[in-house]
């Protein structure tokens, strides 16, 4: 009954569409756009927020809320982009650039109309890609053994971390330092409790939302006020008509499909997250355009593009989470602790075991960007509104919401020490450029990476060939090297990835 | 980690925040700065691992794992101090002021939490973030505080049941 798409599909639409499943995924969107239109605010601090709140409920409603919060973002972000020329979202850097223009050409509703439009196409591409590959690949991955999952662990870390940050060894090293936090605590072969140092809180670990909100919440606060608190001033533009002309669709359309099919490849591979997307998304629009020229003026292409592609990634993202359980970012890892804590461990299994869990999430993804379609053309006013609350009341705001939230996470005053130990530490990943995503992915994988090379070495008596003796372990293990390979022959996507980032600072502090 | 952390602080927490004056004495590469807290994270793991027992690969213990990651970081850390581009970004100097004021009134909350209550360590946690901005006055302090305050009372310990305690 579960076993193709379209049935497993409609089968999850119910369980998107009961009334608290439908309530809980408008507060995740509503949210969602709302951190994404703040600059100073990103889905990690605000999905590690909600968390706690999450415990009560089913497991699907939690999941369907923190995914609301994920995409919707990337909805949010293009909102400040237009008028602000600043990515409220990493992802959502090129629009910056034709999006800002055409609205000091007086045309910033059409912008925002567009990339409304062209995230919900994109989105719902997206979604559909996910339908339709997801189950494919979970085929393959429901008959891998340990030493098997161990390969796919190592090629979907090593890809997370070159890929998205070309052959960079502190990022390795950041992986590792993750691998090790989370040896932190009781080891489950033996049940010896490990650098606890006798303090009874660390006996069960360090919470990866205690390291989330430390580094992302507490670190990227102390970097903000050091940069100093800018007011920025919003275009006096008024926003009149939202809904852009029969002519931006007629140059917009093709664009708008390029876009969602790039932004769903890119999104499916791990550690190329939504602003790779939408930067590939921009250089083909551009290359395709018959005037090249023009882009960067105010062409409303360079727009539609770039929207659809961080969309349609946000969508795809989420495959190699539910099909093989690996998070490809910080956020994703966040997801796949979200799933633990609620007693689901993301892998294959979970669309066998857990269909209405599956199919629910990706049957919300569809209502959600509905909803999100709606609220960003009819609510614009309230987002701009939004817009004009300054950051000097909104992290305090936010550091009381962090503090209050890790401590309900297990009533403990520790956790909130613990997490201010990583704020110190967060912010000099940031003063060092260090990204901490591969830090959270190494924290999240690594009990279960140590668990399966465990069981591997228990089953081969200790025989470290099994690896590549097993074809698929094999296979896998050559496709970590190819990736390693590539990261290091293909310097060009660095390049430009680097290129990306210096359009704007603050990405490199916010990509998630 | 922590002592390695420090070390890193003394190194760069002199100067002014002008990250643009060139202070060489007080100076560290981003690489080396990078080197030195992988460096420091690795050897920590390793040397502390070596409590438990290391077994074999055919039966590992619960120090195999970490005591070889932490040596595989240690090596990582020496091959980016040796191998990293020394030219790069120098950090010369870390604001003082944000990061004691953020991280102090978040440690004095978590403190103080249990014994004066959510209605009275909040105002201090508000407190020192308006320090930490240098923009907060008295005024700006009540105008945020008192709502703020009354809103996390009425959201966490009444309306989503966190067992929090209120008042002292």
């Amino acid at each position: 009954m579960w076993d193709t798409g379209i049935s497993g599909l409609l089968g999850g639409l119910l369980v998107a569409v009961e009334p608290i499943n439908l309530f809980i995924c408008f507060i995740g969107v509503v949210l969602g756009t709302l951190v994404g239109v703040l600059p100073g605010v990103g889905p990690v601090v605000t999905i590690s927020l909600l968390l706690p709140l999450t415990f009560g409920m089913e497991p699907v409603t939690a999941l369907i809320m923190l995914a609301g919060i994920y995409y919707g973002a990337q909805y949010g972000g293009s909102t400040t982009a237009i008028l602000l020329k600043l990515p409220g979202e990493t992802a959502a850097v090129l629009t910056c650039l034709d999006g800002n223009q055409l609205a000091r050409n007086g045309r910033a509703g059409a912008a925002l109309g567009m990339s409304a439009i062209s995230s919900f196409v994109a989105g719902t591409i997206g979604t559909l890609a996910v339908v339709f590959f997801a189950p494919l690949l979970v085929s393959i991955a429901l008959d891998f053994g340990p030493a098997e999952n161990v390969s796919l662990m190592l090629l979907g870390l090593t890809a997370a971390v070159m890929v998205a940050q070309g052959p960079s060894l502190p990022a390795v090293g950041m992986l590792v330092a993750g691998i090790l936090l989370g040896t932190i605590g009781t080891d489950t072969s033996t049940g010896i409790a490990r650098y606890h140092f006798g303090i009874p809180e660390l006996r069960d670990g360090v919470n990866f939302v205690v390291i989330a909100m430390g580094i992302y919440g507490f670190g990227e606060i102390i970097a903000n006020l050091e940069e100093g608190l800018k007011q920025e001033k919003l275009p006096t533009a008024r926003i009149t008509n939202i809904y852009p002309t029969r002519d931006d669709f007629r140059r917009s359309w093709k664009a708008i499909l390029r876009g969602s099919f790039i932004g769903s490849a890119v999104g499916f591979l791990p550690g190329l997250g939504t602003s790779a997307g939408a930067f590939a998304a921009y250089t083909v629009e551009k290359k395709v355009s018959a005037h090249p020229e023009l882009f960067g003026t105010g062409v409303i292409e360079g727009v539609a593009a770039p929207e659809a592609a961080n969309n349609a990634a946000a969508q795809t993202n989420f495959i190699p989470l539910l099909t093989l359980g690996l998070p490809s970012g910080a956020i994703m890892a966040l997801m796949a602790g979200a799933m633990m804590i609620h007693g689901v461990v993301p892998g294959p299994a979970v669309m066998t075991t857990r269909p209405e869990l599956f199919w629910g999430l990706i049957a919300s993804m569809f209502v959600g960007n509905l909803m999100l379609l709606f609220l960003n053309l009819n609510l614009i006013r309230v987002w701009v509104k939004v817009l004009t609350i300054p950051y000097s009341i909104l992290f305090p705001v936010i550091m009381l919401l962090c503090a209050i939230g890790i401590y309900s996470l297990n009533n403990s005053t520790f956790d909130i020490l613990l997490a201010a130990f990583f704020g110190l530490v967060g912010y000099i990943f940031i003063k060092l450029k260090l990204e901490p995503a591969p830090l959270l992915m190494g924290f999240v994988l690594g009990p279960m990476l140590e668990e399966n090379f465990r069981r591997t070495m228990t089953i081969a008596r200790g025989d470290l060939t099994i690896f590549i003796s097993k074809p698929i372990s094999a296979g896998l293990l050559a496709a970590t090297a190819l990736t390693i390979f590539f990261s290091l022959v293909l310097p060009r996507l660095r390049r430009t990835r680097h290129r990306a980032n210096f359009t704007n600072p603050k990405i490199e502090k916010t990509n998630a | 980690m922590a002592e390695n952390s420090t070390t890193y602080l003394e190194t760069a927490g002199s100067g002014t925040a002008d990250s643009k004056s060139r202070n060489a004495r007080y100076s560290i590469s981003n690489t080396n700065a990078s080197a030195f807290l992988l460096l420091g994270l690795g050897a920590f793991f390793a040397y502390f691992g070596l409590e438990y027992r290391l077994g074999s690969l055919r039966s590992m213990g619960p120090g195999m794992f970490p005591v070889v990651g932490g040596m595989l970081l240690v090596g990582i850390a020496f091959v980016v101090a040796l191998t990293g581009r020394k030219s790069d970004e120098h950090l010369r100097s870390l604001p003082v002021k944000p990061i004691v004021a953020i991280l102090g009134s978040v440690v004095a909350f978590s403190l103080l939490l249990e014994t004066l209550g959510l209605a009275l360590s909040a105002p201090l946690l508000i407190a020192g973030a308006l320090v930490a901005s240098g923009q907060g006055s008295l005024k700006t302090g009540v105008l945020l505080g008192v709502p703020l305050t009354l809103a996390a009372v009425l959201a966490f310990p009444i309306l989503l049941g966190v067992p929090l305690k209120v008042f002292p």
